[in-house]
């Protein structure tokens, strides 16, 4: 796989808190998803992809371009769509006014076709009936998505997504995971999440970061993989210690070592990404 | 009421940085101003409570924050389905927001104030309401924050009642249109006579109260809260007016109350209740007279004047009149060439101590018996040379002003070197003066004045002379000689001073 | 669903973005701010001329006000999600700061008019010192509030504008009346000169806070 966007020993502080600890990761075209508990550097390592960071040290190329460069940062944002995680909007602008007035900033300069980009993007993510809306009568999901539009614009050839999903309903979700997959047969696509069922249905590669570090980079199956043998699933209680909860079925599922009288279960990229953070027997895992 | 919930805001508020920064800068701020006046606990409370008017300020801001904090990032439906209402956390912000303030300005004055009060040279007389005014001047700014994040939670509604209340402050610096119901009123003469600084604070204290219930009343005028606001404003109008009809108008006041000039009679000489109120000490032969309150200040009078009288012969500190402390609001006390001192005194011995100087040298020279305007003058006069070398020990001397610069002062520009502008205030009042002795002279007494300053021998010629050298009818062109002095400058002729 | 490819252009033309941006600015403080710098010289001392000191104090006091309502401009609630969109940040903030500039400047010529009209005969109040002082007052607001918007999000960030005026003022007072002149004031000239010289470096504050965020 030819690499779209690559990052390699990228360093980044906030004051004396180190958020990225040098990480080197390639992403190619496809969707790429990023797991990882809150801090882990998700956001941090988006906006710097998103050119609105700049690392402390590190490098990172994307389509080509390197974002410290002025002229090639200015580049790369034409190609780029960037949803950041709280986009923020006009409340008394309207959904097509806003999203014209991002198209504008994209240097979609020639109105009719700005016009027919902004009713395609809107079409996207089924806001076309509420073009005429203000932004302030839209629900948090609406908002989600109009803000998804909006990284739609200009058919950009990377799309940076921080937790797209958030606010969307199951429905939205499925068309979300239709339309983003869609995009990722000829485009790069990154989106951190923490829905990890998300990154199973439509993530060809999966990052998995804690401590500012990449601690897994692979398919998510190969995530999945990690959890063979520490997956069990019993009809009694295990010990407090474990990492373990009820199912759907009454049975408990258990990630660790074999609590007595459990039977081994199919495991699944939550089992993989929870035993990949420290949950399990043996570490700090907390019960669900 | 929900302690926890004032705990919090407490806290909150105690490390937002703003108005510890607030206090940080006006205490700064009022240091550098005072420490170009020698101390005057009156008008350093004073000025002191003013420059607190920033911590208010900061206060109203981050109270107004605090206050309409549940108005921003989404909160309100959040906070709408927690059992602690609104009005709950209005309460809460009401007495939190006030007691850090008053804390931040109580820091930030009464250190300050003691720290001064401990100087050997401070004068005045230090009024604790006037210090606590400025407490609870910040905690009426806090209350007012909260009340208005209540009722205006826009962001701009801080600036605006800032500037709204600084313009008003800034306006009407003596209380004139908006009396003592104004929230601070910084300008002040010690001549004037006292404040009514405790009305002042039993104003301001119900006014806080009453911005704090009128917070409260924006859920809803429930009997407690309805009481409490008419209870304050109930207080806060009557103690406003009374604070406003019991305080003097400026310049009438008499604490200044002279008596004649002459020298110091018996009753003067070193203790109390001298003429006109003043109390007197005798220095190196020369009497000061100040208002008790002022005592502190004669040492430094003194020293302004002691390099003048090390100088002459001890005969000649007859000619000095008693030195009488007047208002600083008045240019003239016995005449306008007497000496004299004020109820400020700069620490910039350039200012007020060279206009004491250059009089107590005209005086002990003769020279102190007429009026600017020339029915006679020092031209030509040898015991103008003198006069003016005393005066050259003391402090600088200025160039001599032209024939014309005696008549009156020029309209604008920057000070010329022939003349003396001492500051009377922090508010921008000057005293213009012409020359440094009161009498008319030209450039050949300042020229001989400063070849003299030049010779290490002049005191020993001056002792000598002096009663030659400062008689009415010797001449510069006569006492040359004596001065161990060449002509050089041409100099004009004055009838001579009797 | 097709989608198309837009070309894209060096910067979009004034209108199309200067229309959505003037939408966008918070309008509400200025328009508070001016109508009530217009009334301030239009009440104060009613019925009787306003002496130039008064006058000049209501034109100060209208420029504090109008640069503190001004900064709220400087706000953008989509700042970070235009954050990455080619047009450059700067053309958006300078944007916002030349209009919001634009309108407290005219308030303040309104304010300058009422106040000019009401002095006595004979009295005046030399324009040229008094817009300097306008412009060092709004630019200094902008210029706070324009590196805090940088930093924080939320409008109660452009509540720097008026820290910085506050700190500003009061950090002059060591000076007396230097930095604020009476009118007919000796340094008057002077003093304004360096107003003038302070302009330079508020806008210079403007251009560094107003670059890219990253």
């Amino acid at each position: 796989m030819e690499p779209t966007v690559s990052v390699s020993e990228l360093t980044k502080r906030f004051g004396r808190r180190t958020v990225l600890d040098g990480p080197t990761l390639r992403f190619g075209p496809g969707v790429t998803g990023l797991l990882g508990p809150n801090g882990a550097g998700k956001t941090t390592l988006l906006r710097i992809l998103a050119t609105t960071l700049a690392p402390d040290g590190g490098r990172v190329r994307a389509l080509g371009l390197d974002p410290a460069d002025r002229a090639q940062r200015t580049e790369l944002r034409r190609r780029l769509g960037y949803l950041p995680q709280d986009p923020g909007f006009y409340p008394h602008f309207t959904v097509f006014e806003l999203t014209e007035y991002v198209a504008i900033l994209k240097e979609l300069n020639d109105r009719r076709e700005r016009h027919r980009e902004v009713r395609r993007v809107l079409a996207e993510v089924d806001l076309t009936d509420r073009a005429r809306t203000r932004v302030r009568g839209l629900s948090g999901g609406m908002r989600q998505r109009l803000a998804l539009a909006q990284a739609l614009l200009g058919d950009p050839g990377l799309l940076v997504l921080d937790e797209p999903t958030v606010g969307l309903d199951p429905e939205q979700r499925m068309r979300f995971r239709a339309l983003v997959s869609r995009l990722g047969e000829s485009r790069t696509v990154l989106l951190s999440t923490h829905q990890t069922e998300d990154v199973a249905a439509l993530c060809e590669r999966v990052v998995v970061m804690r401590g500012g570090r990449a601690v897994f980079e692979g398919t998510p199956a190969g995530l999945a993989a990690t959890a063979a043998g520490r997956v069990w699933s019993s009809d009694r209680s295990p010990a407090a210690s474990e990492v373990f909860w009820r199912t759907a079925d009454g049975r408990y599922r258990t990630l660790g070592a074999r609590p007595p009288g459990a039977v081994p279960a199919e495991p699944g990229v939550e089992d993989g990404y929870l035993l990949l953070l420290g949950g399990g027997s043996g570490d700090t895992g907390a019960a669900a | 009421m929900n302690r926890a919930l004032v705990l919090f805001e407490a806290r909150r508020l105690l490390r937002h940085p703003v108005p510890w920064a607030a206090a940080a800068l006006a205490l700064a701020v009022v240091a550098v101003r005072n420490a170009a006046w020698l101390p005057d606990l009156t008008m350093t409370a004073i000025d002191t409570v003013a420059g607190s008017s920033l911590v208010a300020a900061a206060m109203l801001v981050v109270a107004h924050l605090a206050a309409s904090r549940d108005r921003r990032h989404g909160l309100p439906e959040r906070l709408a389905a927690m059992p602690a209402r609104e009005v709950a956390r209005t309460r809460a912000v009401v007495l939190a927001a006030p007691a850090v303030g008053g804390l931040v300005a109580t820091v930030m004055i009464f250190p300050y104030l003691l720290v001064v009060s401990a100087s050997d040279t401070a004068a005045g007389r230090l009024d604790p309401y006037e210090a606590f005014g400025g407490v609870a001047l910040a905690m009426l700014a806090a209350s007012a924050g909260a009340a208005l994040g209540r009722w205006t939670p826009w962001p701009v509604a801080p600036p605006v009642a800032i500037f709204l209340v600084a313009f008003a402050l800034l306006g009407d610096p003596r209380g004139e249109y908006g009396g003592w119901f104004l929230p601070v009123v910084p300008a002040h003469d010690v001549s004037w006579g006292d404040r009514p600084t405790g009305w002042h604070l039993v104003y301001l204290l119900a006014a806080a109260v009453f911005c704090a219930a009128v917070a409260l009343l924006r859920h809803g005028p429930r009997p407690a809260r309805t009481v409490v606001a008419l209870a304050a404003l109930l207080v806060a109008v009557p103690a406003g007016a009374s604070a406003t009809a019991s305080a003097p108008a400026p310049g009438t006041a008499s604490r200044a109350a002279p008596g004649p000039a002459g020298p110091a009679g018996p009753a003067d000489q070193g203790g109390q209740g001298g003429q006109g109120g003043q109390v007197c000490e005798r220095h190196d032969g020369v009497s000061y007279c100040a208002y008790p309150a002022y005592r502190p200040w004669i040492g430094a009078w003194a020293r302004a004047v002691r390099p003048i009288v090390s100088a002459v012969p001890r005969r000649a500190l007859e000619r000095i009149p008693v030195i009488r402390q007047g208002p600083a609001h008045s240019s003239a006390l016995d005449g306008p060439n007497t000496p004299r001192t004020w109820t400020v005194w700069s620490t910039d011995p350039g200012q007020h101590g060279t206009v004491l100087a250059g009089r107590v040298a005209a005086a002990v020279t003769g020279l102190d018996a007429t009026g600017p305007e020339g029915r006679c003058g020092g031209l030509g006069r040898a015991r103008t040379v003198v006069a003016l070398w005393l005066a050259g020990r003391a402090g600088p001397l200025l160039e001599a002003p032209g024939p014309d610069d005696w008549r009156g002062v020029p309209s604008g520009g920057p000070a010329p070197a022939w003349q003396l502008r001492v500051r009377m205030g922090d508010d921008g009042r000057e005293l213009w003066f012409p020359g440094q002795l009161g009498v008319r002279y030209g450039a050949a007494e300042v020229g001989y004045a400063r070849r003299l300053l030049g010779r290490p021998d002049a005191d020993r010629r001056v002792r000598a002379g002096w009663d030659v050298l400062t008689a009415p009818g010797t001449t510069i062109e006569q006492a040359l000689p004596l001065l161990g002095l060449r002509p050089e400058f041409p100099s004009g002729k004055d009838v001579p001073c009797p | 669903m097709p989608v198309t490819r837009s070309a894209p252009g060096p910067l979009p033309p004034a209108p199309a973005l200067l229309l959505p941006l003037a939408r966008a600015i918070d309008w509400p403080p200025l328009a508070v701010a001016v109508p009530l710098a217009a009334a301030l010289a239009a009440v104060v001392r009613p019925g009787e001329p306003v002496d130039p000191s008064l006058g000049l104090l209501v034109l100060r006091t209208a420029a504090l006000l109008l640069g503190a309502a001004a900064a709220f401009a400087l706000v953008d609630a989509m700042g970070t999600g235009t954050a990455a969109t080619p047009v450059p940040r700067w053309v958006r903030q300078w944007a916002r700061t030349v209009m919001a500039g634009a309108v407290a400047a005219a308030g303040w010529g309104v304010t300058y008019a009422i106040v000019a009209a009401r002095l006595a005969p004979g009295d005046a109040l030399p324009l040229a010192g008094t817009a300097v002082e306008a412009a060092g007052c709004v630019l200094a607001a902008l210029a706070g509030a324009a590196l805090a918007v940088r930093h924080h999000p939320g409008r109660q960030a452009a509540l720097a504008g008026v820290l910085v005026q506050l700190v500003l003022v009061v950090a002059a007072r060591p000076v007396g009346d230097a930095a604020w002149p009476e009118p007919g004031a000796p340094h008057w000239d002077a003093a304004h000169v360096w107003w003038a010289a302070a302009l330079p470096l508020f806008v210079l504050v403007l251009l560094l806070a107003h670059r890219d965020v990253r």
